[in-house]
């Protein structure tokens, strides 16, 4: 039994003793991890400090000791990273040395897939073998967060949001804000209701000073200069920089940052919001507390909510302090002019005020209460030198008090009364967790280095010293305010010009932003499009401001005035000149790797060569010899010479220790000797062509020659007739038509036969029937002969004969005939005097007839022929 | 003096343009006239329509105009090599000015008009006269409408088709002046083959 009962203790024993081990184990474990972790954060950050591509790398990559190092420990670092992966069990594909950073991240981000996956694989099959408890992922340690990570602030906010539906999140936000914003709409201006009063006149800022609490004594005429180790700015020049002078300037630089801030203290952890209590201030008495509270503090917070929207110089709507333990909201308007008693603690050197992100908080003070602030520790300023990767208050609060801040309410009207729950509690945390924070950049500015902090405090100082100065209109600031994505016209500038300058009257005249008088977009646009009336001005501006609709007339007076601008070219800048010059390629002075290529030194096309001055002076006595005459083998153009053909063996170029095949290339040298271009067969053909054409000459004079040797044959009226065979059929021609065919020139004319006797005492030589008239006659012949048959037709028509042209007596006896016989007094002459009637369509004395090839117009122009007939008087 | 003088580019040529004309090789600069080009100083006159005498003075490397060009120029005798076929013109790729291979190949055109000696227009397709990859002789010539490029023109006995390749890469051989038989497939295409002597011929193994 003993054996037994002793047997579980064991077994308990063995289980205690390996969950010993494996808590050890995994305490070394955690311990590898920390410190690898800790390495990899020292080593992003030493990565940080080395020379970036694009900034200086490319610099120093053109030392050459740098350039081989860098290439050294890149071949390490890609040794070490195969080493590393291969022993995982991984092995990642390398990239070359001076691969580009894209592939070196593609070739890491596949490995770490790569990893990751076989991780899970493993995980997998431990799941699958029912072990995987013993694998115990370990948990997330923190110390080494990438920047990115999420706190749990931040993550279950996410959650809240992402945990419910979207769209009932969606529409639960989208219908508080609406709420919100009816609560939020401010019916008066508070300016109005507790009588503010703003100095919107050109006048300069006035100090509201009205009590200097702890002032010291200036003492004037010694010169200090104060060199110590905070390297705070020289006294004189600090002083005269400033041009209005600061009350408070004396103390700020005087001021030395007290013993105790500038130790390492404990850091006070904040109380919990809610157990925190806050007093709201809106009255004389209750600020009278506060007073007395924040002068017996070391330390305080400070945090303003500032409108500027309708207001023309800005308007502090919220005070935020918060001390160790308490939080206070000032409610300024009911107490206006009683916030500057809050000087007292503000201006004190020994208690220090905690902002973030002061440099206008500070000037707020100033412009509304008189309230100056000496002893200021700037968180934001803090968080630039110790490098944070952001600088905002949430990103403060979020990563020391692990609170994530909801920035909605930053741009809301804070001028809105009664305050809301939402936004009192907004408003508070802004400072609530800002000494915490401040408490631990402290200490991280002391850990990293002793004059950080010191110089922190001389920062701080540097933005208590500005003064607030009042806007200064400029009459021409929409030129640097406003980007234009047009030039402006005379008209156009002169509208905008006035536009602005109205918008500022009357924005000082009412208390408002210039911008809710008139955004600048609407004013761009009324200045571009210069509207004619009243309803092109509303329909520029959309919504319609409500100024605009109050002084439309104003608006229409500056812009018709405007339209009555003679419109004048302006002249370009010489900027807009070079640019455009640079567009259309014209050279510049300025030398660029292109025109540096371009500009050749003895090309003067491009040089400033007035024509006018003429030409540049040269020494006369030497002209002529400016020109050195070089021996051809001294320069270069004996390239020009033709060289001498080298010999076919030393052409022969082969590579080292071969034997040059001497008959390969000459085989090779062969054929290709053989091939011939086309342009040289075009060449030998010409050759040919012209060979020939040589000889065909040289022919043809040799037979001009063989010829003049024989008599040449000269026809002339008094040589022998030829007799030559006519090729012609008399029954079909003429004898005057026969006489004008254009026949053989030197054919001689044979005058005695007749052709009709000639064709009857030879027919059987001649026989006509074989040959077509076609064959026989020229064209001008066959036409001849056609138009003489058509008058013979025409003849035997209207004579019955068959033939007149044989017969010209009887012909002339017909023309002769009626002209003796007409007896005109018989004639009637009365169809003369009457005017001709239309239906003679015969007449046409302008021959519209056949001018006119169109029908239509043919009858209109006999319409027209009519009625000047119609005119037309034949009588006298 | 001047004549025949042997100068560099940037070699001062004259003090001034005097009664000379500007030819080639030559620029102006400052008033004075420079050498462009290495060379020989020529100088040649001509007259001009109102018979005056011009002297023309330029730098040439040789006698022969076909040294001295440097472009295709109008009346050179250029191999080219057909690209593309459209209806009215041949996109061609001068290889060869004379003799003379530039890297460069210059783009012209063979207008379907300049195929053939006496015929403005043709009504013949262009497959009849050329096809994309055939080698063609051909005359540069000024043509009023195209400007941007050379102009071709294969109207002369002497111009045409020189080598041509079949479908499958196969040379062809000449048949007659018009017409192309493939040493393949034995099938005859028309071409305008020119009337030179049939000495450049195309390796016999087909080139894929």
């Amino acid at each position: 039994m003993s054996g037994e009962e002793s047997m579980p203790d064991e077994e308990q024993k063995q289980s205690e003793e390996e969950e010993e081990m494996i808590r050890k184990r995994t305490l070394a474990m955690r311990k590898k991890v920390e410190e690898i972790m800790r390495n990899g954060a020292g080593l992003v950050r030493e990565s940080n400090g080395l020379p970036k591509a694009g900034a200086d790398y490319e610099l120093y990559n053109s030392y050459p000791t740098f350039n081989t190092f860098m290439k050294r420990s890149e071949q390490r670092l890609n040794a070490l990273m195969n080493k590393v992966t291969k022993s995982i069990g991984c092995a990642m594909r390398v990239p070359d040395v001076g691969s580009s950073v894209e592939h070196y991240t593609e070739c890491v981000i596949e490995a770490q897939d790569n990893i990751a996956e076989r991780a899970a694989t493993l995980h997998e099959a431990l799941k699958k073998a029912e072990l995987d408890e013993i694998v115990k992922v370990p948990e997330f340690i923190t110390k080494a967060a990438p920047t990115n990570r999420k706190t749990e602030a931040e993550v279950s906010a996410a959650m809240r949001t992402f945990s419910a539906n979207i769209g009932t999140v969606l529409a639960e936000k989208f219908r508080e804000r609406r709420e919100e914003a009816a609560q939020m709409v401010v019916l008066e201006k508070p300016q109005k209701t507790y009588n503010i009063s703003s100095d919107n006149s050109q006048a300069p800022f006035s100090s509201k000073l009205t009590v200097k609490h702890h002032a010291i004594e200036k003492r004037t005429g010694i010169v200090l200069h104060d060199d110590d180790e905070s390297g705070r700015r020289d006294w004189i020049s600090a002083e005269t920089e400033t041009e209005e002078e600061h009350p408070y300037i004396a103390e700020i630089l005087h001021f030395k940052v007290p013993e105790a801030q500038l130790k390492s203290a404990e850091c006070l952890k904040f109380t919990a919001l809610k157990d925190t209590p806050l007093t709201m201030i809106d009255t004389k008495e209750k600020l009278e507390a506060l007073t007395k509270t924040l002068n017996s503090v070391k330390e305080f917070a400070v945090d303003l909510e500032h409108h500027q929207m309708r207001s023309y110089l800005g308007l502090t709507c919220l005070i935020q302090i918060s001390t160790r333990d308490e939080d206070f909201i000032i409610d300024p308007f009911p107490i206006w002019d009683h916030v500057g008693m809050l000087n007292e603690p503000f201006a004190n050197p020994r208690i220090l005020k905690v902002f973030h992100g002061s440099d206008s908080d500070v000037l707020w003070l100033q412009r509304d209460y008189g309230v100056h602030v000496v002893n200021l520790f700037d968180t934001y300023v803090a968080m630039k030198k110790l490098k944070y990767p952001k600088f905002s208050l949430a990103y403060l609060t979020l990563r020391f008090a692990d609170v994530v801040l909801d920035k909605q309410y930053q741009l809301a009207d804070w001028r809105a009364r009664p305050l809301r729950n939402a936004m009192i509690n907004y408003a508070r945390e802004d400072t609530h967790y800002l000494l915490y924070s401040y408490d631990m950049l402290r200490e991280q500015l002391l850990k990293q280095d002793t004059k950080d902090l010191a110089n922190v405090y001389s920062e701080s100082s540097d933005l208590c010293i500005k003064v607030y100065k009042k806007p200064v209109f400029n009459p021409k600031g929409y030129l640097t305010e406003i980007k234009f994505r047009f030039t402006l016209n005379t008209r156009q500038d002169y509208a905008l010009t006035h536009l602005f300058k109205w918008r500022d009257v009357v924005a000082r005249a009412e208390d408002e932003s210039p911008h809710f008088v008139l955004p600048n977009h609407m004013m761009l646009s009324l200045s571009e499009t210069l509207p004619r009336d009243v309803g092109g001005i509303y329909a520029c501006c959309n919504p319609l401001p409500y100024f605009v609709k109050q002084r439309t007339g104003d608006i229409l007076k500056i812009i018709v005035e405007a339209r009555d601008v003679k419109l004048e070219k302006v002249g370009l800048s010489a900027k807009e000149r070079n640019d455009a010059q640079e567009a259309r390629g014209v050279m510049n002075d300025t030398m660029d790797h292109i025109t540096s290529v371009l500009k050749s030194k003895i090309d003067f096309s491009h040089t400033r060569f007035d024509e006018e001055r003429g030409e540049i002076y040269i020494d006369k006595t030497d002209e002529g010899m400016d020109i050195e005459l070089k021996d051809h083998k001294e320069s270069l153009l004996s390239v020009l010479q033709t060289a001498e053909i080298p010999s076919v063996e030393t052409m022969i170029v082969v590579e080292k220790g071969k034997k040059s095949d001497n008959q390969k290339v000459k085989k090779l040298l062969n054929e290709l000797d053989k091939f011939v271009t086309p342009f040289e067969c075009y060449q030998m053909m010409m050759i040919t062509k012209e060979k020939q054409e040589e000889e065909e000459r040289k022919e043809a004079e040799r037979k001009k020659l063989e010829e003049g040797d024989l008599p040449k044959t000269m026809f002339s009226h008094h040589d022998a007739p030829i007799n030559r065979k006519p090729e012609f059929d008399a029954k079909l021609l003429n004898v005057d038509t026969l006489k004008l065919v254009p026949d053989d020139p030197n054919k001689p004319k044979d005058p005695e036969p007749s052709p009709m006797e000639e064709s009857s005492s030879e027919p059987q030589i001649f026989d006509p029937s074989r040959f077509t008239d076609d064959q026989l006659l020229s064209k001008k012949a066959m036409k001849r002969k056609r138009d003489a048959a058509r008058r013979n037709i025409d003849v035997s028509v209207v004579l019955g004969e068959s033939s007149s042209s044989s017969d010209p007596k009887k012909k002339k006896s017909d023309d002769d005939a009626p002209v003796e016989d007409f007896d005109y007094e018989k004639a009637d002459s009365s169809a003369f005097e009457k005017p001709v009637r239309d239906n003679n369509a015969d007449f046409d004395p302008f021959h519209q007839k056949y001018r006119l090839k169109n029908k239509t117009k043919k009858n209109m122009a006999m319409k027209k022929s009519s009625n000047r007939q119609g005119t037309i008087n034949y009588k006298k | 003096m001047l004549a025949e003088t042997l100068v560099a580019p940037g070699d001062k040529v004259l003090d001034a343009i005097g009664e000379y004309r500007m030819g080639k090789g030559l620029y102006e600069a400052n008033r004075r006239i420079f050498a462009s080009v290495a060379g020989f100083v020529n100088v040649y006159g001509f007259r001009d329509k109102s018979d005056n005498l011009v002297q023309v003075i330029e730098v040439r490397r040789s006698e022969d105009q076909l040294d001295n060009e440097l472009l295709p120029f109008h009346g050179a005798i250029v191999t080219a090599k057909v690209m593309a076929v459209g209806l009215r013109f041949a996109k061609c790729d001068i290889i060869s000015i004379g003799d003379k291979v530039y890297k460069k190949r210059f783009s012209a055109l063979l207008p379907k008009k300049k195929l053939r000696p006496l015929e403005p227009e043709l009504s013949e397709p262009f497959k009849n006269f050329v096809r994309p990859n055939d080698y063609i002789l051909a005359k540069v010539c000024e043509d009023a409408e195209i400007k941007d490029k050379f102009v071709l023109s294969i109207a002369e006995d002497e111009l045409g088709v020189v080598l041509c390749r079949g479908r499958f890469g196969e040379p062809m051989q000449k048949v007659d002046w018009n017409t192309v038989v493939s040493t393949r497939t034995g099938k005859t295409e028309p071409r305008k083959m020119a009337k030179v002597p049939q000495k450049c011929t195309l390796p016999t193994q087909s080139v894929a």
